[in-house]
C-alpha cells in the first residue's frame, strides 16, 4: 500500500516538474520577443528623438553631445523600460550598444552595436539613416 | 508661437476629432507664422505639426483611461485588418507571470490582455501580436482551442516563437511609422496559417 501511494505521489511530482518545465520553455519565448519589441522600441524611438532634433536647428546635433540632449526618462514612457548610460552611449534592454554618427549636418544614422546573441533570434534593422528629417534607409 | 496660434485649431473640429486634418492645420499655422517671423515656410510648417501631433499625444493620455487608450488602439488595428480575429482586448497594468515577462497574454480564444504603459506605437503592436495570436489559434486549431498548448509547444521547432508574428509586426510598424520606405500595408494573406485555408 506503501509503495503505491509513494508512486502515485512521485509520478504527481514528475508531472508537476514536467508541466513547470514545459510552461518555462513556453515563456521564455514570449519573453524573448517581449524583450526584442523593447528593444526594438528603444532603438527606433531613440532614432526618432534624435531626428526630431533636426527640426529645432536645421541641422542635427553634433556627435560630442548627443547622449545629453536624449531624455532617458522619455524613452521609458514609451517603451517601458529605460535605456542605461554607459561609457558616453546609451546600453539597451538587451545588452546592445549605440554609436550616432553625423555625416554632415543634414545626414546622420544611429547604428546598434555590439550585440551578442540576439542577432540570429530576434533580428530587426540595426542601422537608421535619417536625411532632413525623414528616414532614408533601415539596414 | 506656432502653438499659441494653432491652438484655436481645436475649435474647428471639436467633434470629428480628425488627428491629421490638426496636424496639416497645425503645419500651415506654423509655416506662415515662421514666414512672419522672418523664417522659412517649411521648417515653421514641420515643427508646427511635430508638436501638434505630440500635444494630441499628450492630451491622449491625459483624457483616456488604460481600458480608452487600449480600445482606440485596437479599433484602428480593425480598421486596417477587419477581418482579423477580434477576441476582448483588457488593459492591464502587468501582464507579466512566474517565468513570463510580456506586454500582453493570451487567454482564451475570445480574451487576451495587453499592458496599458507605453508609447500608442508600442501598446498597438502589443495588441496586434496578441490578437495574431489568437488568429493563428482560430486557423489552426479552430474550436478546440485547448490543444493550442500542445501547437504551440509541439508543432514548431524547438519551442521557438512564431516566427512569423514578429515579422509581419515590423512589416506594420515600418507601414505606419515610415511610409515612404515601406507605402503598402502587410496583408493578412501572407500570414503561413492563412495560405493554408
Amino acid at each position: 500500500m506503501r509503495y503505491a501511494l509513494n508512486t502515485v505521489l512521485m509520478l504527481l511530482c514528475i508531472l508537476v516538474c514536467g508541466a513547470f518545465l514545459i510552461k518555462y520553455v513556453y515563456d521564455k519565448s514570449e519573453t524573448q520577443q517581449y524583450l526584442r519589441s523593447v528593444a526594438q522600441c528603444q532603438f527606433f524611438d531613440l532614432g526618432d528623438l534624435l531626428n526630431e532634433k533636426y527640426f529645432i536647428n536645421e541641422r542635427y546635433i553634433d556627435e560630442a553631445d548627443w547622449v545629453s540632449k536624449i531624455s532617458i526618462s522619455e524613452i521609458k514612457e514609451r517603451c517601458t523600460e529605460a535605456l542605461t548610460i554607459n561609457k558616453e552611449s546609451f546600453t539597451d534592454i538587451l545588452g546592445a550598444s549605440y554609436v550616432y554618427k553625423k555625416i554632415d549636418d543634414n545626414t546622420m544614422l544611429i547604428e546598434r552595436v555590439s550585440f551578442s546573441n540576439d542577432q540570429t533570434v530576434l533580428h530587426f534593422p540595426s542601422v537608421l539613416k535619417f536625411k532632413r528629417g525623414k528616414i532614408e534607409s533601415l539596414k | 508661437m506656432t502653438q499659441a496660434f494653432s491652438g484655436e485649431i481645436d475649435g474647428l473640429d471639436i467633434n470629428t476629432a480628425q488627428s491629421a486634418q490638426r496636424v496639416i492645420a497645425a503645419a500651415v499655422v506654423g509655416g506662415t507664422t515662421s514666414v512672419i517671423s522672418d523664417g522659412k515656410f517649411g521648417n515653421g510648417a514641420v515643427t508646427g505639426a511635430f508638436s501638434r501631433a505630440l500635444n494630441d499625444e499628450t492630451e491622449k493620455d491625459g483624457e483616456e483611461s488604460p481600458q480608452q487608450k487600449v480600445d482606440r488602439l485596437n479599433k484602428l488595428i480593425s480598421k486596417d485588418y477587419p477581418n482579423l480575429a477580434k477576441p476582448k482586448v483588457v488593459a492591464v497594468e502587468d501582464a507579466d507571470t512566474l517565468f513570463l515577462s510580456a506586454s500582453g497574454r493570451y487567454v482564451d480564444k475570445n480574451k487576451v490582455i495587453v499592458e496599458y504603459q507605453g508609447s500608442d506605437d508600442f501598446v498597438r503592436r502589443s495588441i496586434l501580436h496578441e490578437r495574431l495570436h489568437v488568429d493563428e489559434l482560430n486557423f489552426v486549431v479552430g474550436e478546440s482551442q485547448n490543444k493550442h498548448i500542445f501547437h504551440e509547444l509541439f508543432e514548431k521547432p524547438y519551442f521557438q516563437h512564431d516566427t512569423a508574428i514578429p515579422k509581419f509586426l515590423d512589416s506594420y510598424h515600418n507601414y505606419l511609422r515610415y511610409p515612404n520606405l515601406q507605402p503598402v500595408k502587410p496583408n493578412l494573406s501572407e500570414l503561413p496559417w492563412r495560405k493554408k485555408e
